[in-house]
């Protein structure tokens, strides 16, 4: 383990404020970058995070050292995610989602609309909220599909385990993502222009 | 497939590394819900605290208060007393023949010399003679009551006088128009119940025996001191009360104990066994004393010439020893743990000793050595003893201990030829079973 993180770990251990301040601030936008694909507004992903950690803070004790730190935190917020989003009170607003809400590191006048809808212009700058809205379409159990295997990297198996499905229903709503976001993505523009980076 | 992974890596490599601008607002709430936390926990701990307190408060109460039922005011004192414990004052007063039955063999044992008529008065109690006051009261005790009129305040000798005397204000019932007119006669007796020891409220037992007595009341203010004298009779034909289990604490014990034993004037493992008497003085402290026979076997290979002070021509070797000893150890109990701290002195006395003068030209050869007599060795020595013992079950304790002697082996008079001369130490090591 990185020295610098294990001496985090350590002092997180103590109940180290400025090691929890450092942790936090280490995996702050990692961490926001998971929560967020999870719900469909910054507050939400704001509360998954802290909800996330204070539960890594409180159990911190409990990481036995096996396997990655960070992939333990990973799982953490994961499952934050979906204890959220599972809330009798939640609910999918992704229709009314209004892209201005987020407000990325100098973009905080950001509008949804024009040039992000129209997929006239896809500059690179607004390609993560381009991404992110689009992703937030999908149907809430084939979007969980898609986040888990794309990104956590779960196989069908552990997907199916996790959101009590078959493999194959969890294989299905992957293909059914993945052909959700082809039609909708402006895909030969913004893949020419991700080959030509 | 191409396709389909190139869709994957468009969204993986496009939401990969966001940042995000409000990170320091956001852990500023993230402090103050850790603080909070912190808070919660503290406040827990205290409120559990709290509560344990509440709770030992509760129940203690409860234990002192079982027996002490308290009496309403709109009810006479002895039915409530009937109906808390209807069994037992059943027992005593159910019919006047039995009380008159029951209280003839009482009466025999009580030096009843001074018969005094029925006072008519409900307030100046009937009186049957004067008896001798009783022992203390103990917990589960059951005492025999007799009422005695006329009984000169100095003649009350029982332990509980002074706190009688305190009482003159009892006055929680009226008496009703019908029942007022009933009063004791020479024929009841009484028996008290003393569930608390000689703390028991005196205006308890007082409505006990009202209520006992089929005093149905009492005028106020009712004066014990004089009109009553509880001792203790022998009496049969009366059923007793279900006593309750006395709770005695095992005052003298009788404990075997036996281990190795260590001596440093030989090195040599020997054993020791005893017996011993304990005496609780008070909670976790007791008094023991006893007897250890100890021996400790030859070790040819031991020479006391490890530390020469002084260029001397001989050494004192100590090859076995059978010694008594007479451990006398104050022991205390760690808090509420299973461990005994003990310490004191143990007198101890050599029954017989192998100790030889080896002068240094003839070491390696015994057949030269010099054997002391026991004239020439400190028989008697004292020692002190500290030590610390553990009992993981009621009776068994594993304990160990050490020794210090305050004389050394040999006696003065040998003192300029030997190199060393040591003190008494040694090392126990034991099991204690307790017999009693």
């Amino acid at each position: 383990m990185d020295p610098r993180l294990q001496q985090m770990l350590d002092g997180c251990k103590k109940d180290d404020r400025a090691s929890q301040k450092a942790l936090y601030d280490g995996y702050f936008n990692t961490f926001m970058g998971i929560a967020i694909r999870y719900v469909n507004t910054q507050a939400d992903a704001e509360e998954v995070l802290n909800n996330a950690f204070l539960r890594i803070f409180r159990h911190i004790n409990k990481y036995s050292g096996k396997g990655s730190f960070e992939g333990w935190m990973k799982k953490i917020v994961v499952n934050c995610g979906l204890s959220f989003i599972s809330r009798p009170d939640y609910k999918n607003q992704a229709g009314i989602i209004a892209l201005k809400e987020y407000s990325f590191a100098g973009e905080t006048n950001l509008v949804a609309g024009d040039t992000l809808f129209t997929n006239k212009s896809i500059d690179e700058k607004y390609d993560k909220e381009y991404l992110l809205q689009i992703l937030r379409q999908l149907p809430e159990t084939t979007r969980l599909v898609f986040n888990l295997y794309v990104f956590e990297e779960y196989n069908h198996q552990e997907i199916g385990e996790l959101l009590v499905m078959a493999e194959r229903t969890s294989q299905s709503h992957l293909a059914k993502a993945r052909k959700m976001l082809s039609t909708r993505l402006d895909k030969n523009k913004l893949i020419s222009k991700m080959q030509r980076v | 497939m191409n396709k389909k992974v190139s869709i994957d890596a468009v969204f993986k490599d496009g939401l990969s590394e966001l940042s995000f601008s409000n990170r320091e607002a956001l852990w500023e709430k993230m402090e103050a819900e850790l603080d909070n936390k912190n808070r919660k926990k503290k406040r827990f701990a205290v409120i559990l605290f709290l509560c344990c307190i509440v709770a030992g408060g509760f129940f203690a109460a409860k234990n002192i208060n079982q027996n002490r039922k308290p009496l309403s005011d709109n009810k006479p004192a002895y039915k409530q007393i009937a109906n808390a414990d209807a069994k037992a004052v059943n027992t005593i007063v159910a019919t006047a023949n039995d009380r008159q039955q029951a209280l003839k063999p009482a009466m025999t044992s009580v030096s009843a010399t001074n018969a005094q008529p029925v006072s008519s008065s409900s307030t100046e109690r009937v009186a049957k003679g004067s008896v001798k006051a009783s022992t203390s009261f103990d917990m589960g005790e059951n005492m025999d009551a007799v009422l005695t009129a006329n009984a000169a305040a100095g003649n009350l000798q029982h332990p509980l006088e002074p706190v009688m005397k305190g009482i003159s204000t009892i006055n929680k019932q009226s008496a009703s128009s019908q029942e007022s007119n009933k009063t004791a006669t020479t024929a009841d007796l009484i028996r008290i119940s003393f569930d608390e020891g000689e703390n028991t409220d005196v205006a308890f037992i007082a409505e006990r025996i009202a209520a006992d007595f089929d005093m149905l009341s009492y005028a106020s203010p009712f004066k014990p001191t004089n009109n009553f004298l509880l001792c203790k009779t022998q009496v049969t034909g009366v059923k007793p009360f279900a006593r309750k289990p006395e709770i005695k604490q095992q005052k003298i014990s009788l404990e075997i104990v036996a281990g190795s034993d260590i001596l440093n004037l030989n090195k040599k493992v020997g054993y020791y066994a005893g017996v011993r008497i304990s005496r609780n003085l008070d909670k976790g402290t007791s008094i023991s004393a006893g007897i250890n026979y100890s021996f400790n076997t030859l070790n040819e290979k031991y020479r006391l010439s490890s530390k020469p002070l002084q260029q001397q021509e001989t050494d004192a070797q100590l090859n076995s020893l059978k010694m008594l000893r007479f451990p006398v150890f104050i022991q205390r109990q760690i808090s509420a743990t299973k461990f005994v701290v003990m310490a004191g002195l143990i007198p101890s006395y050599i029954l017989d000793a192998s100790v030889y003068n080896i002068p240094n030209s003839t070491a390696g050869n015994p057949a030269l050595y010099r054997k002391f007599t026991l004239g020439d060795i400190h028989r008697f020595n004292i020692l002190f003893g500290a030590g610390i013992k553990y009992s993981p079950v009621k009776k068994i304790a594993f304990e160990l201990s050490g020794s210090y002697g305050f004389t050394e082996l040999v006696k003065d008079s040998y003192i300029n030829q030997s190199n060393v001369n040591d003190n008494f130490k040694n090392i126990q090591a034991g099991v204690v079973f307790s017999l009693k």
